[in-house]
């Protein structure tokens, strides 16, 4: 199954980040609703999924 | 005669075509009218899109308001994870965790970033508060996704035995928390609907930065533990380090978390501006992409250092404001001496130009964003403060103006920039106060008149001098902080500053319900309104009392109600300082820091404790002047036959109701009865001071106002003698007469008013109303009410603030609410959308005299 890690949302933290955690990285979205636009960021496992799997894995060394 | 050249500059600023002989207020209102709020793109499409979070009659006026357990969820992990640790730091790993693992967002356009919501229109819980709170938001399902409900409980459960509520219950009687509880004498238990109100000294934040503050916490540890290693043992001077290490742990951890935090905005900014899609901005793409890079620099600069400009500094105090008052803890407010605090950087960026280098206009623009950010706070408070804060989010208010303590006029270009901005922006949110004297430069003046003129209820007028004098005598602040005081929420002035400002309510806020102690006198301490029990004292059968014994009795109710009210208050600002402590509001405090000690401790430099009347009390002066003059003046009535008619609530008895209506009234500059509003002051004023409260040594200090308890609370209160029936509104303000019952004019109002020992008041809440036509669509209007003001300054009166509204504009929006959305009216500390009002709220601003001037 697809995992997040895989996914174009998900970005790595990087390990000179505080908030940097193995196997965790930022879930960012663009998100409508009746007001306007926002970008949206969750922190998820690489290894979690979701029906908003879109692929594009992300350069890890970034 | 108007001053030719400012006018045209303030024109040139606002950007008004005004015709000629057109008053800058009436060309300003038009233009609003036109084009909507908002000086640029921007903040127009900032505005139309808001994410309004006010309520109306306890509900939020947007259905898409849902609550969020993120918080809740992220708090109670890291309580578990950490439940045998000292409770400070659990504190500072709680916030650590949740700052860590929260979601954040930013939304299109924004200047300024950083909120405290799971995401926007979802609201956070705090179950540490207590059940009640919790309960009320868990069990309303238009606001609780079913799916959460479940867990909800669990957390409730969870939090019972750690909760505010566990710990102070313990300290009072079951029957005093029930007489509290009934909310008919005094504001419910503060735990149990867990209201704060802090004032965060921003400075320290924006002078140091949060690097600088956890190096001096790191320096205070290693001295401490060097302290602990001499020879030889000493044991009384070294144990009470140990609670120091624990306070400046946990402010390291809290500093830390913070910095780490808004870093995750900078990473975010930067992501989406390298990332995604930006064509649709309102500014354009490219300029937004630009926006977004200097959002990322900027929130990777602060607060960890020193604001450099402007920008920096308005990024910095919002994420210290987000930390304090929505995520440590609900707090109330937006406490801050905004032109004094943000000068430096404001001249550093528009007037130098040597950091952030900007325009004026495009500090204005910010400003009006700071504005609207505001507007979209969305906060979770106990429908008991819901019910009594009809139409706005939560009490904003931030103070302008004044002068120094060489009397030298403090107000600068950020001043009036603060003031157009609110021009432009027309939102309620915040509130504005405005230090006044005399010998404020006239163009900030004009700028203040020009706000009142549009309806916006603010800036509320607070005499200058006036307090800064109080301050002085009766809480011991030396000139130079007392010249340099904020408002703490709607009235009081507070600390402002890097050091012993206030941080809870409990120290100083709450209070008791007005006119409870005239219903409790005639009634020996039963309410039998709305809770049917015993509530007040038991001051005997008021049909038998001669007039002395009335006195007495009121008298005697004041004291059982505030001493239940200052017990209540003082045993939650003792669990607070046990359990709930703010690591980071206490790491942003100077004193705290030096010290070594938590964030509600109370032996400070500068102490600041008061309490209210809220609603005012004055309805007592008119009950006590109607029955002086019929029942022991001239003996047309008995005490008996009165308490009769009051307890059919005047049915069946009209022509004495009318009667008793028609006996001297307030604010008519009418000694009969301004005399007794006067007692009845000074005896407030000695019964609050006998109250020495932790820190207080000189006596809590009386504030009467209202908020809109004057309507809310009204089913609260019984019939009274001066003519109200029960379930109207009472009094508002502190000292405003009864709506409809100053029928002398302005200046008798302003006489009565200073016939009140107003310099041993705290403050005193007025609220006027004037014409339209005069203040908006006159050119005669600034001079005509700069007389005014000075009359009023010179009476030494407290306070004054103005509702500018028609009439027939309040009528058509009864009617059509669509169409008067622009509406704003002023309630009492705050101003609000009228068309957010209840009826009766609506009904009991129109029922205001507008008085006329000049």
């Amino acid at each position: 199954m697809a995992m997040c890690k895989e996914c174009e949302c998900f970005h790595p933290i990087p390990d000179t980040e505080w908030d940097h955690e193995r196997g965790t990285g930022d879930c960012v979205k663009t998100m409508r609703d009746n007001k306007g636009k926002y970008w949206h960021t969750a922190k998820v496992k690489e290894k979690s999924n979701c029906a908003e799997f879109k692929p594009g894995l992300r350069d890890q060394s970034k | 005669m108007a001053n030719a050249t400012l006018l045209a500059e303030i024109k040139q600023e606002l950007k008004l075509e005004a015709k000629k002989g057109q008053p800058l207020g009436k060309a300003l209102w038009d233009k609003k009218l036109k084009e909507g709020p908002g000086s640029v793109p921007r903040t127009k499409h900032l505005y139309k899109r808001c994410r309004w979070a006010h309520t109306a009659g306890g509900e939020y006026v947007r259905e898409e308001i849902k609550i969020s357990l993120e918080r809740a969820r992220l708090y109670t992990e890291a309580h578990k994870a950490n439940a045998g640790e000292v409770p400070v730091i659990l504190r500072a790993k709680c916030l650590e965790h949740y700052l860590k693992n929260c979601s954040i967002y930013i939304q299109d356009e924004e200047s300024i970033v950083g909120i405290h919501n799971e995401r926007p229109d979802k609201l956070e819980l705090y179950p540490e508060g207590g059940a009640a709170n919790m309960f009320d938001y868990l069990e309303d399902d238009s606001l609780t996704p079913p799916e959460l409900y479940d867990e909800g409980v669990e957390m409730v459960e969870y939090w019972k035995q750690w909760s505010l509520s566990a710990m102070c219950e313990r300290y009072m009687e079951p029957e005093d928390i029930a007489k509290l509880s009934t909310g008919v004498i005094s504001e419910p238990p503060v735990w149990t609907h867990f209201y704060t109100s802090t004032v965060p000294p921003y400075q320290t934040v924006l002078e140091d930065g949060l690097e600088k503050r956890i190096e001096w916490c790191e320096k205070n540890l290693r001295k401490v533990r060097d302290k602990l290693k001499e020879y030889p043992w000493r044991g009384e001077e070294n144990i009470p380090l140990f609670e120091k290490i624990d306070n400046w742990t946990a402010m390291i951890i809290a500093a830390k978390a913070v910095i780490g935090w808004a870093r995750r905005y900078s990473r975010l900014a930067k992501t989406i501006a390298e990332e995604f899609d930006l064509s649709d901005s309102v500014v354009g793409a490219q300029q937004r992409k630009k926006e977004l890079l200097e959002i990322a620099e900027i929130c990777y600069n602060v607060p960890a250092k020193p604001a450099r400009g402007f920008k920096d500094a308005m990024q910095s105090k919002w994420f210290c404001f987000e930390v304090v008052q929505n995520m440590e803890r609900f707090c109330s407010g937006y406490a801050q001496l905004e032109d004094d605090l943000l000068w430096p950087y404001y001249k550093a960026s528009v007037i130098d130009k040597t950091a952030q280098p900007m325009t004026r206009d495009e500090a204005i623009e910010l400003i009006e964003c700071e504005r609207l950010k505001v507007c979209e706070r969305g906060v979770t408070k106990g429908r008991w403060m819901r019910l009594i804060h009809p139409g706005i989010n939560d009490l904003h208010i931030l103070t302008l103006g004044g002068l120094d303590e060489n009397g030298k006029d403090m107000c600068t270009d950020l001043t009036d920039a603060i003031l157009e901005a609110t021009l432009n922006i027309h939102t309620n949110e915040p509130s504005v106060a405005f230090k006044y004297s005399p010998k404020i430069n006239e163009k900030t003046r004009r700028l203040v008149f020009e706000c009142i003129s549009q309806g916006y209820g603010f800036p509320s007028i607070k005499n200058h001098e006036k307090n800064t004098r109080h301050s002085i005598e009766h809480h011991g602040w030396p000139p130079e902080v007392a010249a340099r005081w904020a408002l703490v929420l709607c009235m009081a002035p507070g600390v402002t500053g890097r050091k012993s400002t206030q941080h809870s309510r409990n120290e100083g806020g709450g209070g008791i319900v007005g006119p409870a102690p005239g219903n409790m006198a005639l009634s020996d301490g039963f309410d039998a309104w709305f809770s049917h029990r015993q509530v007040g004292a038991h001051t005997g059968d008021a049909s038998k009392f001669t007039w002395e014994e009335l006195l007495k009795a009121v008298e005697t109710q004041v004291k059982h109600n505030s001493h239940l009210m200052f017990m209540n208050k003082e045993i939650t600002s003792y669990a607070e300082g046990k359990r709930l402590e703010s690591p980071f509001l206490a790491m942003m405090d100077d004193w705290n820091v030096e010290e070594g000690v938590g964030a509600f401790a109370r032996h400070k430099p500068y102490s600041n404790t008061w309490a209210d009347y809220y609603p005012g009390p004055l309805g007592i002066a008119d009950d006590l002047a109607a029955i002086k003059y019929w029942v022991f003046d001239q003996k047309k009535y008995t005490m008996a036959q009165l308490l009769e008619a009051l307890k059919a609530n005047w049915q069946g008895y009209e022509d004495m109701r009318l009667e008793f209506l028609s006996a001297p009234k307030y604010g008519n500059d009418d000694d009969y009865v301004d005399e007794i509003a006067t007692w009845f002051m000074n005896m407030s004023c000695d019964v609050f001071q006998d109250a020495k409260m932790v820190g207080g040594e000189k006596g809590a200090q009386l504030v009467p106002q209202s908020v809109s308890a004057f309507v809310t609370l009204g089913s609260l209160i019984g019939a009274e003698p001066f003519g109200r029936r029960h379930g109207e509104p009472t009094h508002d303000g502190g000292c405003s007469p009864y709506m409809g019952l100053d029928k002398k004019g302005p200046t008798a109002v302003l006489k009565s008013v200073s016939k009140l020992p107003n310099t041993r008041l705290k403050g005193i809440q007025l609220n006027q109303r004037l014409p339209v036509e005069l203040m908006r669509e006159s050119e005669k209007g600034f001079d005509v009410w700069s007389a005014y003001m000075k009359t009023w300054h010179d009476l030494g009166i407290d306070h004054v603030q103005f509702n500018v509204v028609r009439t027939e504009d309040m009528r058509a929006a009864q009617k059509e609410p669509e169409k008067w959305e622009h509406l704003i009216v002023r309630i009492a500390g705050y101003s609000a959308r009228f068309i957010s009002l209840s009826q009766m709220g609506q009904d009991a601003i129109i029922g205001r005299n507008a008085q006329e001037l000049g």
